[in-house]
């Protein structure tokens, strides 16, 4: 058994900066690299992608990258493990699998993680008794149910692991939780028992480290943002894990950012819920008890963690249809920015009025004076500039179109000095919805196909 | 005036009696509806499950042959993987390994009863929660399958086809260059090749298993 | 004196749905008794007035000097449905730590 592995994130969302991974597996040593590309809204949109073309239906860029990364990847035995194959996991395989033919890796194993994907049997499933309640509002997911675009489970480690077992360099998953894919190597190279709980919830908290890319090594980070060394180049978190369930965070020396208790206590509590309960397909982790301790340099010790048995559900992630929202905006300058800004809202709220609109929604907000702070924020006395943003929400498609078209004529017939209509009318976007459920675990199972590249 | 007075005398005991007499009219009809209901919908449930007996019945006889077929198969690739270690190839055992390699065994099933009860919206009509559940996995089973037969007909197509067009002569049935086999390419396409069609066998017995345990509950009812 | 909670802690936010988190993590070890005392929901609930409009949930992290906040109703919706700006409550680490707290005059302060 080894000493340690180093796990390393690559990306921390889809879009994230496309160099990371590379970096990752240039400038020292690592054994796994990882990496997130699905959001709630991602998998809806992935779908869309699918109907039209069933080839596609995954991360797109994560193609153009592996032409880079495979090499890499090779030279070094380094094992890629992410979740960029969305709601086409085995289209992806194929594509990298071409990938790797042309470049002449013959051998290399390359799996898919699926199964994740119920959207053809949510019918029945509701018709068994399977309400699929929205885990915020309570309302059973019938409601919604003609509106729903895609339904997937999320699956934790134990199907990454297979991949693993079965001797699979790069895995490309569907919808498996961003801590499992870190969670997944340390029981593979360690042999953790499934009942091991806080084994795997100290493997749970290292892929809640290394999930948001480098929101754990010095991005986004408020205590001290100046003294981080060249973000330009920061260095995306590495996770050292060791069989006992220790764990040190780290990065590349050659590399920007910084890892200190800060950094990693920031990001610990990134969208953190009841702390005491940290719910993962696999094990509960529990916040409370971890303790870090900065060991050296850009080197954190996490330890401690305690965990408790996994709960009988699988969470899943259902995207829908929910009307259209559109937001203009208009730039007021200096005197009296604000009034004038406050003045245009009065405007086109008559106007809304006037042609017999109606919303679900409407919402005023005035960037450059309290947009992000609300009421919390103190007033600022004459601003140089007010951005004047103005939204609504609706399911009437031709209301929203007749509120688009009312921002521009502002220009001209509202207050003065007004400015930053260049994009010309707004656009209406349609709502994709995400409703949160809970799936009895028996009644779906992950499966992994594996392919070699001849 | 008194007598208008009288005659509107109401026999309050006369009119409860009444009332109760016609809410327990209602409430008969209203039973009497329910219980044809029910009727009706235990006869439609009745015919579902006759008609996913017949289904899963057939998919498991198809099963059942179909597994048999593959362990054969899976065998014979297995016993002339030999042929790489040697220093001569024999021709017919190379001959045996092609065959294996290009059969490829399809699994269509029945999906005629769920897909009817799906679209149709009556899954509801089935009473027994387990079943449901069974049937549920059971055809997401299929659902998933589907991406390893897409991934096996890809491999087939693209690797093993052109090898053996180019390799073997077909009327003959005789390998035109042994050499060909020699190569590393051809190795990894056979090894690449059995390991999907394992995926396939496990996959398919799996399949086998939940098709059991429906029919096993279908049997219980 | 009264003191902002930005003297004393550094935060984080981020979104689940309609509702924010916020963790506020104490500078340094012996802040963490003050935060606890002084920052409580009936606080941070004054402090937002109208901005959170459900209810607001608070979790201690004495092991790493933190508390977890949720304020719940609290980003227009949430997701992809809000009209708000900072859709994702992003920004409501730094709004949080604009909230003045009545602390002991000697109390030291880098």
């Amino acid at each position: 058994m080894k000493k340690y592995i180093r796990i390393a994130s690559g990306q921390g969302y889809w879009g994230d900066r496309f160099d990371a991974p590379l970096d990752q597996v240039k400038e020292g040593p690592i054994d796994y690299l990882v990496m997130d590309y699905l959001a709630e809204v991602t998998m809806s949109i992935m779908q869309k992608q699918k109907s039209r073309d069933p080839n596609l239906g995954y991360a797109k860029d994560f193609i153009p990258l592996m032409k880079q990364l495979l090499p890499l990847l090779v030279e070094k035995k380094v094992k890629l493990i992410t979740n960029a194959g969305g709601v086409n996991p085995v289209g992806c395989m194929i594509a990298v699998r071409n990938i790797a033919e042309q470049m002449g890796y013959s051998g290399l194993k390359i799996a898919a993680v699926y199964g994740d994907d119920i959207l053809n049997q949510l019918d029945p499933l509701i018709a068994s008794g399977n309400e699929m309640k929205n885990m915020e509002t309570g309302e059973p997911l019938q409601k919604i149910r003609r509106t729903v675009s895609s339904a997937n489970v999320y699956f934790g480690a134990r199907p990454v692991v297979k991949a693993l077992e079965q001797g699979a360099q790069i895995i490309v998953t569907g919808r498996v939780t961003d801590t499992g894919i870190s969670l997944a190597p340390m029981i593979h190279e360690f042999g953790w028992e499934w009942d091991d709980w806080n084994k795997l919830a100290a493997g749970v908290i290292g892929g809640h480290i290394n999930e948001c890319g480098a929101q754990a090594s010095g991005g986004n980070f408020l205590a001290g943002w100046k003294e981080v060394p060249r973000m330009e180049r920061i260095g995306f978190p590495i996770v050292e894990a060791y069989p006992d369930g220790s764990l040190i965070i780290t990065k590349h020396e050659s590399l920007g950012g910084l890892v200190s208790e800060r950094t990693v206590k920031e990001q610990l509590v990134y969208e953190l819920g009841n702390p005491a309960e940290y719910i993962t397909p696999d094990v509960v982790a529990d916040f409370t008890s971890i303790r870090l301790e900065q060991e050296a340099e850009n080197r954190v010790r996490v330890y401690d963690i305690k965990g408790y048995p996994d709960t009988e559900f699988y969470k899943v992630s259902i995207s829908y249809f929910d009307g259209y929202t559109c937001i203009g905006q208009l730039t007021y300058a200096w005197p009296e920015a604000l009034e004038k800004a406050q003045k245009a809202d009065d405007i086109i709220r008559k106007r809304i009025e006037y042609l017999g609109l109606t919303f679900d929604d409407i919402h005023t907000e005035y960037l450059g004076y309290n947009a992000c702070h609300g009421s919390t924020a103190p007033p600022i006395k004459d601003p140089n500039e007010v951005v004047f943003l103005i939204g609504v929400r609706g399911h009437d498609k031709q209301m929203m179109q007749k509120f688009a078209n009312e921002i521009v004529p502002l220009v001209l017939t509202g207050p003065p000095t007004v400015t930053g209509f260049g994009g010309g009318r707004p656009r209406v976007r349609d709502v994709i919805a995400y409703w949160p459920a809970l799936l009895k675990k028996d009644t779906v199972s992950p499966k992994v196909l594996t392919i070699e590249v001849v | 005036m008194p007598v208008v007075k009288e005659s509107k005398q109401i026999n309050w005991k006369d009119k409860f009696v009444e009332l109760v007499v016609v809410v327990i009219g209602i409430t008969l009809a209203f039973m009497m509806n329910r219980s044809y209901e029910n009727h009706k919908n235990k006869q439609v449930e009745y015919q579902y499950l006759q008609s996913f007996k017949d289904d899963i019945g057939s998919d498991l006889k198809q099963l059942d042959t179909l597994l048999r077929h593959q362990e054969r198969q899976l065998q014979k690739i297995k016993n002339s993987q030999s042929l790489f270690s040697r220093s001569t190839i024999n021709p017919d055992s190379a001959m045996t390994l092609i065959g294996a390699l290009t059969t490829i065994y399809i699994y269509s099933s029945q999906k005629t009863t769920y897909e009817t009860i799906k679209s149709s919206g009556n899954f509801n009509i089935l009473s027994d929660y387990r079943l449901k559940q069974a049937l549920i996995k059971y055809y997401q089973g299929m659902d998933d399958l589907k991406y390893l037969r897409q991934t096996t007909n890809f491999y087939y197509n693209t690797f093993v086809i052109p090898f053996i067009l180019k390799n073997v002569d077909l009327h003959r049935k005789k390998i035109v260059s042994l050499n060909a086999l020699r190569n590393r390419r051809f190795r990894n396409m056979v090894y690449g090749f059995q390991s999907l069609l394992i995926q396939k066998y496990t996959m398919h017995k799996e399949l086998y298993q939940s098709a059991r345990t429906v029919m096993t509950l279908l049997k219980q009812i | 004196m009264k003191i902002p909670l930005l003297k004393l802690a550094h935060a984080r936010s981020g979104d689940k749905g309609d509702t924010a988190n916020v963790g506020i993590i104490a500078l340094k070890p012996e802040y963490y008794e003050i935060l606890k005392e002084k920052v409580t929901v009936e606080k941070v609930k004054a402090h937002y007035g109208d901005m959170v409009k459900g209810k607001i949930e608070r979790f201690e992290m004495p092991n790493i000097g933190a508390i977890n906040f949720l304020l719940h109703n609290a980003l227009g919706g949430g997701g992809t449905l809000t009209l708000k700006h900072d859709a994702q409550g992003k920004t409501y680490s730094t709004s949080f730590l604009r909230m003045e707290i009545e602390v002991d005059d000697n109390l030291q302060i880098d």
